[in-house]
């Protein structure tokens, strides 16, 4: 088994299996996967603490002023932090509260911001 | 001789070295061959192709699924109509790879097909009863990217499909840009494991010609993140460009809504070797993988034809489930055929000795 480096030992007649053992192959590599991913991103909301958790390899979520019109902020978090604002979550609502965490002004959406390829 | 072995495995440590391990990996799996030498271009083997073929197929597979019918469009397009769309031109100008002039027209390596697809939804769509009109095509698309390439993750050649759709309303195009989303997570998630977040983007991070792009964001092991597949709400501005109009049910003259989804399969594989992968080599998924089981024969002068023969027996039992297999009965000593199959990711490995 290569994911894991088991062996296992498979009489002829329990062939019939592998496709069973295939399926739950699969389920622990997106297990895995998830886990990878669990706890990389991180509230953010202090504009000093983004270059951290960037240069942890994780991605901050940040209060933001827009996605819209808000260029001036996105250009300091690409200066100060070689970051990028990557955008809003597409499939969920999420709600802001308080200030954008670059400018100040009233946030009305709440970004995440990470390095990119 | 030791020497010789360790060059043949990955000396790199994936989670120490990322983007060394992953040069190494692509080129030791015989994924990809880089020395044609052309800048952002390369040589995708049958081990790399085999598992973009299957790739495709999961991607073409949802697509119809959801509606949408395959094409083949042109890999150029003229100058006249990568202009019609200001901004869209604007935005790809400078990654254009210009053809020299062929009867007085200019003519591109296309880029992206919208300034294909738009024109033929005029001449395709005159009612909303032809609508909506859900197509794609799997191809090439090219883009001179200027910065530096790297294979797989940035080149100049794009392996994709590319889904080009349009619809009567506003609202339908939107429907169709969360269908979208569901298509990634449907096919890149559950079916590759791959995790990712879907990003509406920033105004001026959007698709050139798009209202609005959504991306998803795949994180690699350093950290860092990837795009992978996007979608876009054109709204009405191609139609409005190449004047692609319909009769809508109230029976006046409208212009279509159209909306564009790229899934770039040569891209995503980045994500499948880097997602999976471990200092060994490739973890390929059970859904992707050229071979699901590899099978070795272990044996020596005296017992090796019934060796091998308990080999294809077994093997033959295999493929008669549908599964992808093979017995490996090349002159190498069993631990390297070990390393080489570990190396090149088959998720599943049958020893077979005399006892068996």
């Amino acid at each position: 088994m290569r994911d894991i480096r088991k062996k296992e030992s498979l009489s002829l007649t329990s062939l019939s299996k592998l496709k069973q053992i295939g399926k739950e192959y699969n389920k622990r590599l997106l297990k895995k996967a998830d886990k990878m991913f669990e706890g990389k991103i991180i509230n953010c909301k202090i504009k000093s603490e983004i270059k951290n958790i960037l240069n942890q390899g994780k991605i901050a979520r940040i209060n933001f002023c827009s996605t819209e019109e808000g260029t001036k902020c996105a250009e300091v978090v690409e200066k100060e932090f070689n970051g990028d604002i990557r955008g809003i979550l597409a499939n969920q609502n999420e709600k802001s509260s308080g200030n954008c965490v670059i400018c100040g002004k009233p946030a009305t959406e709440v970004a995440y911001v990470g390095r990119s390829y | 001789m030791t020497k010789e072995k360790d060059s043949k495995g990955i000396t790199a440590k994936k989670q120490e070295n990322f983007s060394e391990w992953f040069s190494q990996i692509i080129k030791k799996a015989e994924i990809v061959d880089l020395r044609l030498d052309i800048k952002g271009f390369m040589v995708i083997r049958p081990w790399g192709a085999m598992i973009l073929e299957n790739m495709f197929q999961f991607f073409s597979e949802e697509l119809q699924k959801t509606g949408h019918k395959p094409t083949f469009m042109p890999s150029v397009v003229p100058e006249k109509n990568l202009k019609k769309e200001s901004s869209h031109i604007k935005g790809f100008t400078p990654e254009v790879f210009w053809l020299k002039e062929i009867n007085k027209e200019k003519l591109a390596l296309r880029p992206t097909s919208e300034t294909l697809y738009t024109p033929m939804f005029k001449l395709w769509v005159k009612s909303y009863r032809d609508l909506p009109l859900k197509l794609y095509q799997r191809g090439s698309v090219f883009r001179l990217d200027t910065k530096a390439t790297r294979p797989l993750i940035r080149t100049r050649e794009i392996l994709w499909i590319e889904a080009h759709n349009a619809f009567a309303t506003k609202q339908q195009a939107e429907e169709q840009v969360k269908e979208d989303i569901e298509i990634t997570e449907k096919v890149m998630y559950k079916d590759f494991g791959i995790p990712f977040l879907p990003m509406k983007r920033p105004s001026w991070d959007k698709f050139p010609g798009a209202e609005y792009t959504v991306g998803s964001d795949v994180m690699m092991p350093d950290g860092k993140l990837i795009q992978q597949p996007s979608t876009h709400f054109m709204g009405q501005k191609f139609s409005k460009a190449f004047d692609a109009k319909f009769k809508n049910e109230k029976e006046q003259e409208d212009y279509l809504y159209t909306t564009a989804y790229g899934p770039a399969m040569s891209r995503i594989l980045v994500s499948v070797i880097s997602t999976h992968g471990d200092d060994k080599g490739l973890i390929l998924p059970f859904s992707l993988t050229p071979l699901h089981t590899i099978i070795i024969p272990i044996y020596n002068k005296e017992n090796k034809t019934k060796v091998i023969n308990e080999c294809k027996k077994i093997n033959s039992k295999i493929l008669s489930l549908g599964l992808k297999s093979e017995i490996d009965l090349s002159e190498k000593t069993p631990g390297e055929k070990f390393n080489i199959w570990e190396l090149k990711g088959v998720p599943m490995r049958i020893e077979i000795g005399e006892k068996e």
